[in-house]
């Protein structure tokens, strides 16, 4: 299997884990009074941009091109940061450290969204490393 | 040394070779290393977390309305804040008894969820004269103690921007910080009965109302009572019995006793998964090892006949032992540093028992310990497996399967 299509599948896995985190694996917090808090929106964000991870870890597993993979890791990289940015800064989640969404969801998606950054990275910036090498 | 040194080169190129099955083997090395990190570091805090308990319960025996005891268990071991009063004459009951050292009263009531912190939390009225339960255990001095318009926090309160928390509308300094106590008194906000007074008025206003204000000197929610060494507690409980009605007693080291029990079970479990985990990577490493090596049993034959020694390719496999070894436990020790610490409060809130990080030290050894034992456990399977192929004939090992 090809550098490529490993860090593709990798890529896609962890945009599948980001959209799961917030819904499945760490539930935010359920609504107050019928009033939604933070971090219900956080994850709302979080499963679109984890679908979108998703959908480019599937495009460098398919593409032909190195160079088509690398564009597509980069772009995963910049959802990394957006994955990571959401809960903290962007959006946040409630304030309580005891929460749910604190203790539980927020790490989970900075770790996940860390780790799109490092493997999309790595693959980037191996392919222009090859590429300056000739 | 330029022998190590091939070596070493010789057993790295191994590994980059195989890609997948290197892969294999260090998964064994990261559960190894992963499991035993993970372990040591709950059971620590779990150990800390009692011990720090037993050093800051500074009552003896708790007196709360007879149908509250549970709701007071639940502030003290979980913080789940919660409300119950009594007559401030059961507060009177424990004086001039024989064996009791000190008592002091307590109220309690909470804030709302929109306050200072999103949750609520407990608030607690002590009495300042008196107390000898919150003083001594204020970590963070901002003032001189706890005066009337200001409030001490436990240590998971955060304040606002400000420094200053939030209560029914008003805001109040932040007179001091407690240290970390692993109870329930770390999500609580303690304040003078003064200050007290003062909420419970902007509570009447907002709507919400606990007690009437003008009457709140006739409440407590608890006394609590410290007993001079050598004490009988029983007798303490039977006279006040027998001045106080409708009253039920926590004794502070049946409730340590019953968390002793639970943290007991707990601890049972990981001490289990550990030893399952630790065992199945050392057998798993074994296994692939020997399964590996007798698949390249040709290729150290033709090493030998190249003049290669046995002791050699013995210092080869252990190389790859070695590296695969540690550079597993290191992945492993970096996954568990991911799960502990991140995810600190989610274990303490999911095991409902008191826990409480040991010194970065300690983890540090723990993480250290984890990284030597797998690669121990690599250099001890691949050293055995080639143990087991230097017996063989070189000759023969050519011509098996001819």
């Amino acid at each position: 299997m090809s550098k490529n299509k490993i860090t593709g599948i990798v890529i896609a896995l962890l945009g599948l884990l980001t959209a799961l985190i917030p819904t499945v694996i760490f539930k935010v917090c359920a609504a107050m009074d019928g009033k939604f808090m933070k971090c219900h929106w956080t994850s709302q964000v979080e499963v679109a941009l984890g679908i979108t991870v998703l959908v480019l870890g599937l495009l460098i597993v398919l593409a032909k091109e190195n160079a088509a993979s690398s564009a597509y890791a980069a772009a995963s990289a910049i959802n990394g940061v957006l994955v990571i940015l959401i809960p903290t800064v962007v959006i946040g989640v409630c304030g309580s450290a005891d929460m749910p969404c604190n203790s539980g969801t927020k790490p989970a998606l900075i770790i996940a969204g860390a780790l799109v950054i490092v493997v999309a990275l790595i693959n980037t910036i191996s392919y222009l490393a090859s590429k300056k090498n000739g | 040394m330029s022998g190590l040194k091939d070596s070493f080169r010789f057993g790295i190129r191994n590994i980059r070779k195989r890609p997948y099955r290197s892969f294999c083997l260090m998964l064994a090395a990261v559960i190894g290393s992963y499991a035993l990190f993970v372990g040591l570091s709950l059971k620590s805090s779990l150990n800390n977390g009692l011990g720090r308990m037993k050093e800051r319960m500074g009552a003896d025996l708790m007196i709360v309305p007879e149908e509250s005891e549970i709701k007071a268990r639940n502030i003290l071991l979980t913080g789940e804040p919660e409300f119950f009063y009594m007559n401030a004459s059961v507060a009177k009951a424990a004086e001039d008894i024989e064996g009791v050292e000190s008592a002091t009263s307590q109220f309690y009531f909470t804030s709302l969820s929109s306050d200072c912190c999103s949750t609520r939390v407990q608030l607690i009225a002590f009495d300042p004269d008196t107390d000898f339960v919150i003083a001594p255990w204020i970590d963070e001095k901002v003032t001189s103690g706890a005066e009337n318009g200001s409030v001490i926090i436990g240590s998971e309160v955060t304040p606002l921007a400000n420094g200053k928390v939030k209560f029914f509308g008003s805001e109040y300094k932040v007179a001091g910080k407690l240290g970390e106590t692993a109870t329930g008194l770390d999500h609580s906000v303690f304040m003078t009965r003064d200050t007290m007074h003062d909420l419970l008025n902007d509570a009447k206003d907002k709507g919400y109302q606990f007690l009437n204000p003008e009457d709140d000197s006739s409440w407590v929610s608890t006394v609590l009572i410290r007993v001079n060494d050598g004490a009988d507690i029983t007798n303490i409980e039977k006279e006040i019995y027998k001045k106080a009605n409708g009253i039920r007693f926590i004794e502070t080291d049946k409730l340590l006793s019953d968390v002793s029990v639970k943290l007991g079970s707990v601890e049972s479990i990981i001490n289990i998964t550990l030893t399952v985990l630790l065992v199945f990577s050392f057998l798993t490493m074994i296994l692939f090892f020997s399964v590996i090596f007798h698949e390249r049993k040709k290729e150290f034959a033709v090493l030998r006949i190249l003049g290669t020694s046995s002791r050699r390719i013995c210092l080869f496999s252990l190389t790859e032992g070695i590296t695969i070894g540690a550079a597993g436990g290191v992945a492993g020790l970096i996954l568990g540093v991911l799960t502990v610490f991140p995810f600190n409060r989610f274990i303490e809130n999911s095991l409902d028992v008191p826990y409480l990080m040991p010194a970065v030290s300690l983890v540090i050894l723990y993480g250290v310990l984890g990284v030597i034992l797998t690669t121990l456990f690599g250099s001890v399977s691949s050293f055995l497996s080639t143990l087991s192929l230097s017996h063989a004939e070189t000759y023969y090992t050519m011509r098996a399967g001819e």
